[in-house]
């Protein structure tokens, strides 16, 4: 159990506190609602791109870093399809010089065009590195383009393209800062050695002068539900053959998602796993396999990824993986597997209770789904699951109709 | 009236100390213990003292180890995985130069149950053919991707130029050596190096008495192997720059390193400061100028690594397509700059005070206690090693950085690797 207190400053800003008292360092987390499912079709990759502009210097601080760093402090950021998140960690006697930067960056960015052009070629950069110099790095561009066909989802963080990057003007990053970035609109959590009291003041000072501003009221589409299945091929520079099949399944605040992690847990987590076992060990069709389910707030995918072994076709991989989904769907699933996976599920909970930085980000994750009890009753909602359950979902989720395939082949083996 | 152009007044951080373990030695077995208050979960290290140094072949080590888990006469893999499985038990396994850590996490309460499983199989197991061909297979695969990568063929390329293709660490891996290592080399490593449990236990856990409950697990351990030594063996290229190309890389990979003083030289922790300030974290002279005023990468990075009686530094990015040439006299102004001109006061407590904050934070997490200590002990090191770093982080001056910055970086002894498309 993480303990915490929570209130809402008058301009919206929503605060949680976690206290731990012996604690010599200070976590500042601030999450903005807004991810890449807010952008402009025509404008992706922004919301991402923003990220790195808020380091750029704000109305009254022109080195966020250097001012950090120079009091003690680390700090990052990320965005992803749902959110942007900003962290920082101080030590406790240096936890005022957070409160300052962050807030002064929540109050006005100082937007410069010089930032902006350095930015967008560092992102450009990132894009080039991570997505085009890595061997399978358009994945996802091909995946989601094709599973969503009216949601955001359809693109990845960093953008479909890297010209939406370079077209970015000054009077859009203003745009979207107004439309965005506010007390309204974002959780700031504060966790570590600051008390409650000391936390309360820092906060009344640096972010309850701030005005409010407007709450992304965002009603995303809802994807229609899939009834045909869609295939991919595509052939590249890469040294091996890979098949991705991803079906449709609920969103993050569904009654389903937690028996939906357990069934991706159950078919490829480990070397335990139904399709390991059968594919890569019993069967060698595969050199490796694995499942997972992407954790996204609004409608997410369940994933299978496998590479086939030398002489076996993406045709008969995929074949095989049908068969195997079929058995696990009529006869593999029982209590003492789906204890096993819940076991699983503790421990790698447990582990998440200890760093502060991870408790503070969980606790904004999950106000930010709503409910903020949902980091506590994490074990409790995998324990509800019963195995009629699991089976009625792996039968109605893990269908053809439902399926995105990417058969990934490679130029020359 | 607020005025937020006034910074809040910095203050200097309370003295720094380091968690440092409960040593109790059980039978032939030595545990180190740390204490996390309340916490339900349980990380076991199990650190073997062999790593791949000296391993008689090439991946000899990494097989015998990465296969530690599968199987004996009486279990399969499968069977044991599905055991630790049930039990919640997530297993690791990495092999480095001197050591190999086994490592287990599980909920307290399960301890008991995996070591029961878990430390016969080490003493027994036999690495059946099919799940070593399984291995075989995955990491075959796994080197055939990483040499499409621009970074992965940059640093073998390093390699061969700082310890010379003649060693250990510069041999260059080929696909052949991971067909020709076959079970019986990997049982006969087995056998010579890990059998007799040649392994200290580090553990964290919130039950001060868990190494008493668990300790008889290891009591079939037998005596240790002797302490390793501690040389680097190497033997650098005469050449200090290559070219590689790359088929269509949509950038190039930029390495430049060189082999350095080690860790008993007087000169180390002033030298891992100058590293900090040149390249080791996000306001370093070589981000600043080459991310953030040129945009010419998304990250580079500086990192001074104990390697044997060695520091090995190196500098590391990928920068845009035909920019390479740039990005190396970027490089060389960056260091020729820290030898010429005294670094400012304002930077000099910019590094000193985010060093310090740094290791604040992680001493503040406790799941690092456990590779803080695995990795002291690999080279050799203790605590106090940790101790003179923050005293000389507090006492170095700009003058030292010159000097140290003459001493140690000139530009022209530094190795320099390019992968590239360009020719």
């Amino acid at each position: 159990m993480i303990s915490y207190d929570k209130f809402v400053l008058d301009n919206g800003l929503r605060v949680i506190h976690h206290y731990e008292p012996d604690s010599s360092m200070c976590v500042l987390n601030t999450l903005y609602n807004v991810g890449a499912r807010d952008e402009d079709p025509e404008k992706t990759g922004f919301a991402h791109l923003f990220e790195h502009l808020m380091f750029g210097g704000s109305i009254n601080i022109s080195n966020f870093d250097g001012e950090l760093q120079l009091a003690g402090g680390v700090n990052n950021a990320f965005t992803s399809n749902d959110i942007t998140n900003y962290y920082n960690v101080i030590p406790v006697c240096n936890a005022e010089t957070a409160f300052w930067l962050e807030s002064d960056r929540m109050l006005q960015l100082d937007f410069s065009q010089k930032s902006l052009d350095v930015q967008k070629s560092v992102v450009i950069e990132e894009y080039k590195q991570r997505y085009l110099n890595q061997p399978y790095g358009n994945i996802w561009h091909l995946i989601r383009k094709e599973a969503y066909k009216v949601h955001p989802y359809a693109w990845p963080t960093i953008g479909k393209e890297i010209k939406h990057i370079e077209d970015a003007t000054l009077e859009y990053v203003k745009d979207f800062f107004n439309r965005f970035y506010n007390p309204s609109n974002a959780i700031l959590c504060v966790a570590g050695g600051l008390s409650l009291e000391e936390t309360k003041k820092l906060v009344n000072k640096w972010f309850a002068p701030i005005k409010a501003g407007p709450i992304n009221k965002n009603i995303y589409p809802k994807e229609p539900e899939q009834k045909e299945m869609r295939r991919i091929s595509v052939t590249e520079d890469v040294p091996k053959d890979s098949i991705y099949m991803c079906f449709k399944m609920c969103d993050r605040l569904h009654e389903d998602y937690y028996a939906t992690d357990v069934l991706s847990d159950l078919l490829g987590q480990s070397e335990s796993s139904f399709l390991h076992l059968e594919l890569v060990k019993k069967e060698a069709i595969f050199t490796k396999i694995s499942a997972f389910v992407m954790g996204s707030t609004n409608d997410g995918l369940i994933v299978i990824n496998g590479m086939p072994n030398d002489g076996i076709s993406l045709e008969e991989a995929e074949q095989k993986i049908w068969e195997k989904l079929k058995y696990f769907k009529s006869n593999y699933l029982d209590n003492s597997k789906l204890k096993r996976a819940i076991n699983k599920i503790k421990t790698s909970h447990g582990f998440s209770m200890i760093e502060t930085l991870e408790k503070a980000m969980n606790l904004c994750f999950s106000e930010n789904y709503g409910d903020i009890e949902i980091t506590n009753n994490t074990i409790d909602e995998y324990e509800k699951i019963r195995l009629f359950k699991l089976n009625k979902l792996a039968n109605s989720l893990l269908k053809k109709e439902k399926s995105t395939i990417l058969h990934y082949y490679a130029k020359e083996k | 009236m607020l005025n937020r152009a006034i910074a809040p007044k910095i203050h200097v951080l309370d003295s720094i100390i380091y968690p440092e373990p409960e040593e109790k030695t059980f039978k032939n077995t030595t545990f180190y213990t740390f204490l996390i208050p309340g916490s339900s979960v349980v990380q076991m290290d199990i650190v073997f003292t062999k790593g791949f140094l000296k391993q008689g072949q090439p991946l000899l080590a990494n097989f015998a180890f990465n296969l530690l888990l599968s199987g004996t006469e009486k279990l399969s893999s499968n069977e044991i995985n599905n055991s630790l499985d049930t039990l919640g038990a997530y297993t690791s396994m990495k092999v480095h130069q001197n050591h190999s850590v086994l490592t287990i996490y599980c909920v307290e309460e399960n301890l008991k149950n995996v070591l029961e499983i878990m430390t016969p199989i080490l003493h027994e197991v036999n690495y059946p053919e099919q799940d070593l061909a399984v291995y075989r297979n995955e990491i075959l695969n796994n080197y055939k991707i990483s040499k499409t990568k621009t970074s992965y063929n940059a640093k073998v390329a390093t390699n061969r130029l700082l310890y010379g293709t003649d060693t250990e660490l510069g041999y260059t891996i080929k696909e052949e050596d991971y067909k020709t290592v076959s079970r019986g080399t990997i049982q006969e490593f087995h056998s010579k190096n890990i059998h007799k449990g040649n392994c200290y236990v580090v553990l964290s856990s919130g039950n001060p008495n868990l190494q008493e409950e668990v300790s008889s697990y290891f009591d079939s351990f037998g005596p240790k192997l002797s302490p390793t030594n501690h040389k680097l063996i190497y033997n650098s290229s005469k050449t200090m720059n290559e070219l590689i190309h790359v088929n269509n890389a949509a950038q190039s990979a930029v390495c430049v390193s060189k082999i350095l003083i080690g860790p008993e030289h007087a000169d180390f922790h002033k030298l891992s400061f100058v590293n900090t300030l040149l390249g080791g974290y996000f306001g370093s002279r070589l981000m600043s100028n080459i991310r953030e005023d040129k945009g010419l990468t998304y990250g580079i990075h500086s990192s001074i690594r104990i390697n044997g009686d060695k520091g090995v530094f190196d500098i590391s990015t990928e920068v845009k397509g035909n920019k390479h040439q740039q990005c190396l006299e970027e490089i060389d102004k960056e260091i020729i700059n820290l030898q010429e001109e005294e670094v400012s006061s304002k930077e000099m407590e910019t590094v000193k005070n985010y060093t310090l904050g740094l290791i604040t934070k992680n001493i503040s997490n406790p799941t690092n206690n456990n590779n803080r200590l695995i990795n002291l002990k690999s080279k050799g090191l203790s605590y106090s090693h940790l101790y003179n770093y923050i005293n000389t982080i507090n006492d170095i001056t700009s003058k030292d950085v010159l000097e140290i910055s003459n001493t140690y970086f000139q530009t022209s002894s530094l190795y320099k690797v390019v992968a590239t498309k360009d020719n």
